[in-house]
């Protein structure tokens, strides 16, 4: 018994950091409706500069503290600093930017602190005068962790004061419930919301301090605390501190009492009580049921058929370009298979977001669901490289329908939320599955069939599957399904009031998705001969989202373009440089500042005066 | 027998009572029109007709099937066409796919996956186009419409899966005068040629009495008078809440009550 109420309070300790960093994203969300993407690099960077600092002061209670405040406010400001250079200039910008924008604030802190504190973790010292542990009727529990069980619900009373008790909070308020009235009445909305960036950031960088004495310093902790906070939010509900309070203490508690019973498997646990509390309350436990906020999305214009001449010319220019790298050799064919691979999972990304109007943050785990179906049917029962082929969009399409029936009851950003949540959840089962995935080691030994086994064939066969992959989703586009998708897209009410069930054609294409993500996960093991954990992280979603902005979300040729760009652009980036994600960041947040209002809303701006 | 019969429909937003035990009926064949000052229910009242909102208390009958709890989905599925305030259309569809997709939703062709829609359907869209004289509008992007033919594009859907009642939440709104009596026109006509029943809502008086056979006020989420034009004009309750106290004093003309109401 003893051992349990030990065990309840490690769970409320971990539960601390966990509302600190959701709590700050609440609080951002709440005013400027943006969700940070980059609120786990905030909090890791709370992490990093609280070693250097404390390190650096030295020992001592002062030091320590003083390090630790020091970090939080260094981070408040590099919050308040991202605001003015970046996120100002989006507010008004489809959300798919305002995410992509934020994550290109991801990659480049990524290398940042790479760069800064190297790739090793960092051990901070324990704190003064809590570096011992109590004894619980028999138990031992870490001073330091009886510190954050009082921390958590007193920083969500100072939270509560600031907001109900300061004029400030009150201003706050004022523009989180009615923006419009605010700016009316004369609140300086812009000076507000950089202030409400420098808390929300201040909080996240004073959890990421915190953790210092409890685990190491990382490079990994940006993407594990922000799907964890996504998460916490989702059951919560957006907006409201409590809610993030009671949510984070169940996530802590959840995680204490998983890792007794199920070691390996504590964020299943965490899924299933996602799931159960989005079917009973999908606005979240606390959370009030509102209707998600305005998108601002581009309105597509509509496809028109092509002229038959240039739809021979354009097979044509498809077969040529297919062609070139037979010509060049085993490299080339590698490569080109890849481009082909990413052009099928981008254009399946590009079907549910483009057409279907839904922004899916984890694409990736169905191209993993692909990859990794295709590698254990080799490893385990040593099956045929076509009958893994077959298999791999089965089981993607089996994840989609699971994952995607939650999905489609929410929409926007809490859709993007929950998808990033389900794809995170997938990479580390992928990675904490020792047994049976191999874990990071990954499962090795997937060839291709003895056939298939030469760089060109595989290139032939890679392209053949890809197109058949690519010609479907471009056949259901035109086809009625595609209409209703666009049209749901368009006008939900109007679609529901024409007999549209809209949530359960959503899901269908969110199942379809996945299979064609699935059959390029597929051909991705066959191609590298292994699968690691990484092909279904964050990053490779964000990838495909990229090739997705690049090429233009609108159009049904993007994805395919902005596959091959993007593609090049790694290629030639990567081989120059260790820093590539830097640059990689740098472009993104370029382009979504370039064309705040998507690509294009940009050329609808400037060649729009065509169509009459 | 009534085709459409509303039986003490409750629906409370938070403290305030939107409608309470609101009861009328439609005939078939009939136009009824919802009337009343703002923030009398009528959309509330719409919306729960439509399974936009599910009402807290009451019943919503169409044919003798209960609708309450509905998905707007299921309801269009009985027979039920419905317009709404704000005319939603599929902005990146062309006016032509737009009704094309009505109509294939109306088959059950939705969840074809290969054959493209461009051939569906096409010619019952052209005819559905025709009727509300859109035609030569067919392949612009319906985003370039202008209001008056966005509405009119709008009745063309809601008429696609042949509805024996129409719910049209104030047809005319938002449209400059003259195409304001010539859509009244068209909707009336096509009502009548095949013989749907109607109920809109309105703030246009002059649209109200001249098209409504039988009209249900609406008063803080209360009926508070049914009956022809003629009864509802001259009834005292009606002209107290449209006119306020001073009405019965007054002894103007009946036609005065309507044209005041429409301000």
């Amino acid at each position: 018994m003893s051992f349990y109420i030990v065990q309840f309070l490690t769970g409320l300790a971990s539960a601390a950091s966990l509302f600190l960093v959701a709590s700050g994203l609440s609080v951002i969300f709440g005013v400027s409706r943006v969700v940070n993407f980059a609120h786990g690099s905030l909090y890791m960077l709370g992490a990093y500069l609280a070693y250097t600092l404390v390190t650096h002061l030295g020992g001592g209670a002062l030091g320590f503290w003083g390090g630790i405040v020091g970090a939080a406010i260094a981070v408040g400001i590099i919050g308040a600093v991202i605001e003015t250079l970046l996120l100002r200039r989006l507010y008004k910008s489809p959300e798919l930017f305002q995410l992509v924008g934020t994550f290109g604030v991801v990659l480049v802190v990524q290398d940042l602190a790479l760069a800064i504190w190297g790739p090793d973790d960092l051990l901070g010292p324990r704190a003064p005068g809590l570096d011992g542990a109590v004894s619980i009727l028999g138990h031992r529990l870490p001073e330091y962790d009886l510190l954050l069980i009082v921390l958590g619900p007193a920083v969500l009373l100072v939270l509560w004061l600031l907001l109900n008790r300061t004029r400030w909070g009150i201003l706050v308020r004022a523009a989180t419930e009615d923006p419009e009235m605010a700016g009316a009445l004369g609140v300086n909305r812009k000076w507000l919301l950089t202030g409400v960036f420098f808390v929300g950031a201040l909080l996240a960088g004073l959890g990421g301090a915190l953790q210092l004495p409890r685990e190491p310093a990382n490079l990994l902790m940006d993407l594990n605390i922000i799907a964890e906070v996504f998460v916490v939010v989702v059951i919560g509900g957006m907006g409201s501190l409590g809610g993030a309070f009671l949510a984070a203490v169940l996530i802590g508690e959840l995680q204490a009492f998983g890792i007794l019973i199920f070691p390996e498997i504590t964020l299943v646990l965490i899924f299933l009580v996602m799931a159960i509390v989005l079917v009973i309350r999908p606005w979240g436990l606390l959370g009030k049921p509102e209707t998600p906020p305005p998108m601002a999305r581009a309105v597509g214009r509509p496809f028109r058929p092509l002229k038959p001449g240039w739809r021979i010319a354009g097979y044509a220019a498809f077969a040529l370009l297919g062609a070139v790298p037979l010509a060049m050799g085993g490299y080339a064919a590698q490569v080109a298979s890849e481009v082909v691979i990413f052009a099928l999972f981008a254009a399946s990304l590009h079907f549910i977001m483009g057409i279907g109007g839904m922004i899916s943050f984890g694409h990736a785990a169905y191209l993993g669901f692909g990859a990794y179906g295709a590698a254990l049917l080799v490893h385990y029962l040593g099956a045929d490289m076509l009958a893994a082929l077959v298999a791999a969009p089965v089981l993607a399409a089996l994840a989609a329908a699971v994952f995607g029936w939650f999905c489609v009851r929410l929409s926007g950003v809490y859709l993007a939320m929950l998808t990033l949540a389900f794809a995170q959840i997938s990479w580390s089962i992928a990675f904490q599955w020792y047994d049976f995935t191999g874990g990071d080691n990954g499962i090795l030994g997937i060839w291709p069939a003895a056939w298939a086994s030469g760089p060109r064939v595989f290139y032939l066969l890679t392209l053949v599957v890809g197109l058949a992959g690519g010609w479907v989703l471009r056949r259901a586009v035109f086809a009625p399904f595609g209409y209703a998708l666009r049209a749901s897209r368009d006008s939900f009410t109007r679609a529901e009031a024409l007999g549209i069930d809209v949530k359960r054609l959503q899901w269908q294409a969110f199942i379809l998705a996945g299979a064609a993500a699935g059959l390029a996960g597929g051909l991705y093991a066959f191609l590298k001969g292994s699968v690691f954990p990484t092909v279904m992280a964050i990053p490779v979603s964000v990838d495909g989202l990229v090739m997705v902005l690049i090429g233009g979300v609108q159009t049904l040729l993007g994805p395919i373009v902005g596959a091959i760009g993007f593609e090049w652009l790694k290629i030639s980036i990567a081989s120059e440089t260790n820093f590539w994600r830097i640059i990689l960041g740098a472009v993104i947040i370029g382009t979504v500042l370039a064309f705040p209002q998507g690509i294009v809303g940009f050329a609808k701006e400037r060649y729009g005066r065509r169509e009459k | 027998m009534s085709l459409l019969s509303v039986t003490g429909l409750t629906k409370s937003f938070g403290g305030v009572q939107a409608l309470r035990g609101v009861d009328f009926q439609v005939a078939p064949g009939e136009a009824v029109a919802l009337i009343g000052p703002n923030g009398a229910g009528k959309s509330t009242c719409f919306n729960a007709i439509g399974g936009q909102l599910v009402p807290d208390a009451g019943s919503i009958e169409y044919e003798g099937k209960k609708l309450n709890g509905l998905p707007p989905h299921r309801i269009w599925r009985l027979g039920i066409g419905r317009t709404f305030q704000v005319a939603a259309t599929f902005a990146s569809l062309t006016v032509r796919e737009n009704v094309q997709m009505a109509v294939a939703s109306y088959r059950g062709l939705l969840g074809r996956l290969i054959r493209p829609l461009r051939a569906l359907c096409r010619d019952e869209a052209d005819e559905a186009l025709r009727t509300v004289g859109l035609l030569d509008q067919a392949d612009r992007a319906c985003g370039l419409l202008s209001y008056g033919d966005l509405k009119r594009l709008e009745l063309a859907l809601a008429l696609a899966n042949e509805p024996r009642l129409l719910l049209m939440d104030e047809p005319t709104a938002g449209v400059a005068g003259g195409e304001r009596r010539e859509l009244m026109e068209l909707i009336a006509r096509t009502m009548e040629d095949r013989g749907i029943s109607v109920l809109f809502t309105e703030h246009d008086m002059d649209v109200v009495f001249g098209h409504a056979r039988r009209i249900v006020v609406l008063h803080r989420g209360e009926v508070v008078a049914v009956g022809d034009p003629d009864s509802v004009r001259r009834d005292a309750h009606v002209r107290e809440i449209y006119l306020g106290s001073a009405a019965e004093e007054e002894e103007g003309g009946e036609n005065e009550g309507g044209e005041g109401a429409s301000c």
